[in-house]
């Protein structure tokens, strides 16, 4: 019961070609009297076959529906913690509020492998890619269902829809109507206040809504965080056969972040975010809609540190303290260029001053901008087709990061279309294929192909394969990171650089599945095993050969003192290029089980055979490489939420999630399994049209967690311990 | 059909004589037509088979706008079809055994004529809210929380939904409006905490203003709709069961034959006996329902039905 291709087979449109009118129906007064023609007058065709999403049973790929059910039953807070509940999924939180998804691993602390949409609005970022799941926030109350597609499908849902796609669906503004006030007080100081209210006025509903949260994150590290958001979201209807959906937004963000270290050192971050999105939708006929729409996301990341001066991070080197103060930075000075020089005349000959490091490693700004026309139609009762052509525009500016004050722009060009073709009635071949064209790079193409046989109404099997690309980021592409003496005049050490022009990433998966739908049961169970093969990996490597500006020197001598200087922060560069390779074969599968309306129980597990490879670095001409790839992957993901209500309003929900032992790539450390156990008890009470939710959620009950870092100096950090929640809903 | 009219109404009224029937309508949309013709041709077939005196009846067919009204004193029984035509009948004809079929039941026809003193018999076209509860039982045993929407002074409806439920073993989940804006935010409520949506005649709840959200929100949730005519199936609902022209036309005829054969009418006032029932295929592909043939629906109501008859 789901769409797998947002272009085409996707509720939302549907919502959107007729907004809500109950406002416009006839008051109480003028109702006509009820005669026969009351019963034999045609109405509108409302969910023509056209309209109609896709059903799970039909889709190619493997996909997870997590539901308002799934939802409500879950302990989670924040959308990264929900999608733990999808077999194969990696979360980690890198900081209180920061997280990074990725699927099948292999990702820092910016997963580049999955698209992420909402609504239909990628909220993909342009420069470091991932998705800045923080400044996104949805109020869990105001998602509607998650699907998130395992596996590549850029055929549907364009470039980077790599390993997969999360696809989420919110609440339309005329479903929630009303007030929510919601109280959420817990572990870490966390305080966090959301209101909206939703109405419709003439021809438009729309919901308003804010939030604030604030919290002190991991014990043991400075990764507080607050954060404000306001959204508004409408849908204007025109007529019976046009509407035009608007959804705007917008985030701050004050984050602490970093870690003990001279280069790595606690600081704020202050972030904003925000999105404008506005689509048409015109139903031509039953058989025939199309859609036109534009939106435009902004995301920036102040981030700037200014170090103590040269000569005071000197003094608190180690093998210097036994030395007076004011003599360590001529030690220092002398010990490094053999006597030659004392630290005076060490800054001259290197042509240095006594200044402090500035740099930045996330400050930036990025810019999305996308407009796309889309048409669906039917040929004839058993085809379904959807084709149509976008346009983006991905801009990126930070000196910091990429070394230019202009802007690095990136314009792309898409053609797409799938076709869902029922063959025989119990045949169902969906054929999909995109044609990207990025600004600098050569046009890619993928593919999708994939056949259901349904061998019963409640049995069916799945055979697909699809290719998908990912071009590499502004960031990968355009990376110029350093560390600069007093000013961005002055670069003194170069730590990130692109020295290439990179391939996008290739991925291919071929996958055979089972999807039973027992309905009368309430049982669905799906079953997948899958062969995918990751090519030209964008590796982050360190190249020792890559040197450091020679500040002007050309005195042999002080230029080897200045290398060996430069060495202490760091020897040559980090740069990129097209080298892993990743092969898997799992296996997967989940069920959703519900006796009952009142019962839930969800399963999910995947288990990965995985080999491959990447570059570790290159020094001397000599590339190093590791076999490694299953350590950043873990081989295991196991998740289970079981919730019962019981008459008096009362819900009781467990959950239970692990993750194998893995290395988070990029900052990340190799970190044992993660095994989660959370509870959720609420209470509902209804009196006179108004609902009250209370709630106690407590997570992880039952030992300690490392995410995502492992460093137990000087204390551990990023630690789960057990945390409790208490929040209080109203609706009125 | 306007010519077919024409050459029914001139033809019977040059040969209108005792035995005749005529059969009135209140317009000429298909509707009409269809179950005018379809009692015509039903009740000679069955009459034959009975041989009944009614096989060599003959049919007039006429519109009340072009009704010879001193003619039709002559007739032995007049079918009016459509609240129209039952309302001149019981003003104009009063004097003649009047069947009038085609009518809502929430006309209020009955308890606003004479009915009680009349000549007049009433046979509604709405099924029984039990029997789209039956429909529900059918489609799934997984639908116990049923969600409907009335009036707040619809007490009549609510009574039978609960009784129906409580013999389905079923859970109704009643939203009661007292005015279309509110059908929004009663629908939302309900949607939280139903299986299935049922849609109980009501013009202030679902009018073609309504009917499109109400469809849109639903579908939105994942929850299949139960519509109460063949329209609301086509619009989008998942199934409905209702009277089509074919159900009328037959209850009909089998009065006409009771009529006859010298039997009374069972009842001044009649709910449908028969129904048919629509399924929406395309939508319950979309929610991943099993799609269920009509008929083996129907055989599954009348088993249903049969074992609340014996229960």
């Amino acid at each position: 019961m789901s769409h797998t291709k947002y272009r085409s087979f996707q509720i939302i449109p549907i919502g959107l070609f007729l907004a809500f009118q109950f406002s416009h129906a006839r008051s109480n007064d003028d109702i006509l009297a009820v005669t026969e023609s009351y019963f034999y007058d045609d109405l509108p065709v409302v969910l023509s076959a056209s309209r109609l999403a896709q059903s799970q049973s039909n889709t190619p790929s493997a996909m997870t529906v997590i539901d308002k059910k799934m939802i409500r039953a879950s302990a989670a807070l924040n959308l990264p913690d929900l999608l733990r509940l999808v077999p194969g999924f990696t979360v980690g939180f890198f900081a209180g509020t920061s997280a990074t998804v990725t699927y099948h691993g292999h990702a820092d602390e910016y997963a580049r492998d999955m698209q992420v949409l909402i609504d239909g609005r990628s909220v993909y970022d342009p420069v470091f890619g991932g998705i800045p799941w923080t400044e996104i926030y949805l109020s869990l109350d105001e998602i509607l269902r998650i699907e998130v597609i395992r596996g590549p499908n850029a055929a549907a849902y364009g470039s980077n829809s790599y390993a997969g796609v999360i696809n989420i669906v919110t609440e339309h503004p005329a479903d929630l109507t009303g007030t929510m006030l919601s109280v959420t007080t817990g572990y870490g100081k966390t305080r966090f206040v959301e209101a909206a209210h939703a109405d419709r006025v003439g021809r438009l509903d729309y919901r308003l809504s804010t939030s604030y949260k604030e919290g002190e994150g991991f014990d043991n590290r400075d990764d507080s965080s607050r954060t404000k958001w306001l959204k508004l979201d409408s849908d204007y209807n025109i007529d019976l056969n046009n509407s035009i959906r608007t959804t705007l937004g917008v985030a701050y963000g004050n984050y602490d972040e970093g870690l003990p270290g001279l280069l790595s050192q606690e600081r704020e971050l202050d972030n904003q975010y925000n999105y404008q999105f506005v689509e048409w939708n015109r139903v031509l006929s039953e058989k025939s809609k199309v859609s036109l729409q534009f939106y435009h996301n902004y995301y920036s990341i102040d981030d700037l540190n200014r170090t103590i001066s040269l000569s005071q991070q000197i003094s608190t080197l180690d093998l210097l303290q036994g030395f007076d103060e004011s003599l360590r930075a001529d030690i220092f000075a002398a010990t490094l260029s053999g006597g030659a020089y004392d630290f005076e005349a060490f800054l001259n000959a290197l042509n240095l001053t006594d200044s402090p490091m500035v740099y930045s490693w996330l400050g930036m700004k990025s810019h999305r901008y996308d407009l796309e026309f889309e048409h669906t139609f039917e040929p004839s009762d058993n085809l379904r087709i959807v084709w149509g052509v976008g346009a983006r525009h991905d801009r990126g500016e930070s000196y910091w990061l990429l070394q230019q004050d202009d802007p690095i722009s990136r314009d792309m060009y898409r053609l797409f279309l799938n076709a869902e073709w029922y063959a025989t009635p119990a045949t169902v071949i969906n054929l999909g294929s995109m044609l990207e064209k990025f600004e600098g790079k050569d046009h890619v193409f993928s593919p999708r192909l994939g056949i259901n046989q349904h061998l019963t109404p409640s049995d069916t099997i799945r055979i697909s394969g699809s290719r998908a690309y990912r071009m590499p980021t502004i960031y990968e592409d355009n990376s110029h990171v350093s560390l600069y003496l007093d000013s961005q005049d002055d670069e003194f050490n170069t730590w990130v650089i692109s020295t290439e022009d990179l391939e996008p990433e290739q991925i291919e998966r071929i996958e055979i599945g089972y999807f039973g739908h027992y309905t009368e049961y309430g049982v669905n169970f799906d079953l997948c095993l899958f062969h995918e093969e990751y090519s030209y990996i964008i590796d982050q490597y360190v190249h020792f050969d890559i040197a450091d500006p020679d500040r002007g020197i050309t005195d042999p001598f002080a230029l080897e003192v200045l290398s060996q200087l430069q060495g202490f922060y760091q020897n040559g560069a980090f740069t990129y290029t097209n080298f892993g390779e990743v092969e898997i074969d799992g296996i997967e599968f989940e069920i959703d089980f519900r006796p009952t309306n009142r019962d839930l129980i969800f399963l999910g597990f995947s288990y990965l055979d995985i080999s491959g490879n990447e570059l570790k670095r290159i020094k001397d001409g000599v590339a190093s490489f590791r076999e490694n790839a299953e350590e950043k992957i873990p081989k295991r993901t196991f998740s289970l939420i079981a919730s019962h209500s019981f008459d008096d309003g009362f819900t009781a929900s467990g959950a239970y999630y692990f993750t194998d032992e893995m290395e988070w790539p990029g900052e990340g450390d190799a970190v044992p399994n993660f095994s989660r156990l959370d509870l959720k008890l609420n209470k509902h009470i209804e009196f006179s049209g108004n609902e009250i939710d209370i709630s106690l959620i407590l997570q992880n009950l039952h030992n300690e967690n490392f995410d995502f870092f492992q460093n137990e100096d000087p204390d551990p950090f990023n630690v789960w311990e057990r945390r409790i929640y208490l929040q209080a809903k109203a609706s009125f | 059909m306007v010519l077919f009219l024409g050459i029914l109404v001139s033809a019977g009224s040059a040969c209108a004589k005792d035995n005749s029937i005529l059969i009135l309508l209140s317009g000429n949309e298909d509707v009409y037509l269809d179950v005018a013709t379809t009692i015509t041709n039903s009740t000679i077939k069955l009459c034959r088979n009975r041989n009944l005196a009614c096989q060599d009846t003959n049919f007039e067919i006429s519109q009340i706008s072009s009704l010879d009204n001193p003619l039709a004193h002559n007739y032995r029984l007049i079918v009016t079809l459509g609240i129209k035509a039952a309302v001149y009948a019981e003003k104009n004809l009063a004097n003649n055994l009047i069947l009038s079929a085609l009518i809502p039941q929430n006309s209020n026809i009955f308890s606003v004529s004479h009915a009680n003193d009349a000549n007049q018999y009433y046979f509604y076209l709405d099924q029984s809210l039990h029997r789209s509860m039956v429909l529900i039982s059918a489609l799934s045993d997984r639908f116990k929380n049923i969600g409907v929407m009335i009036s707040d002074t619809d007490d009549t409806s609510a009574r039978q939904l609960e009784s129906s439920a409580s013999k389905l073993d079923l859970k109704l989940h009643l939203e009661k409006i007292n005015s279309s804006k509110h059908v929004g935010t009663s629908l939302s409520r309900l949607l939280h905490s139903v299986d299935i949506l049922l849609a109980v005649p009501d013009t202030k709840i679902h009018n073609k203003s309504t009917v499109s959200n109400i469809l849109i929100s639903a579908y939105r949730k994942r929850i299949p709709l139960i519509g109460f005519s063949s329209a609301y199936v086509k619009a989008g609902a998942l199934a409905a069961v209702y009277s089509s022209p074919e159900d009328i036309a037959y209850h009909v005829r089998d009065n006409i034959a009771k009529i006859y054969s010298g039997e009374d009418i069972e009842a001044k006032e009649q709910t449908a006996k028969y129904f048919t029932i629509l399924f929406n295929s395309e939508v319950a592909r979309s929610l991943d329902f099993p799609i269920k043939s009509e008929s083996e629906l129907t055989d599954k109501m009348v088993r249903k039905s049969k074992d609340d008859d014996h229960d």
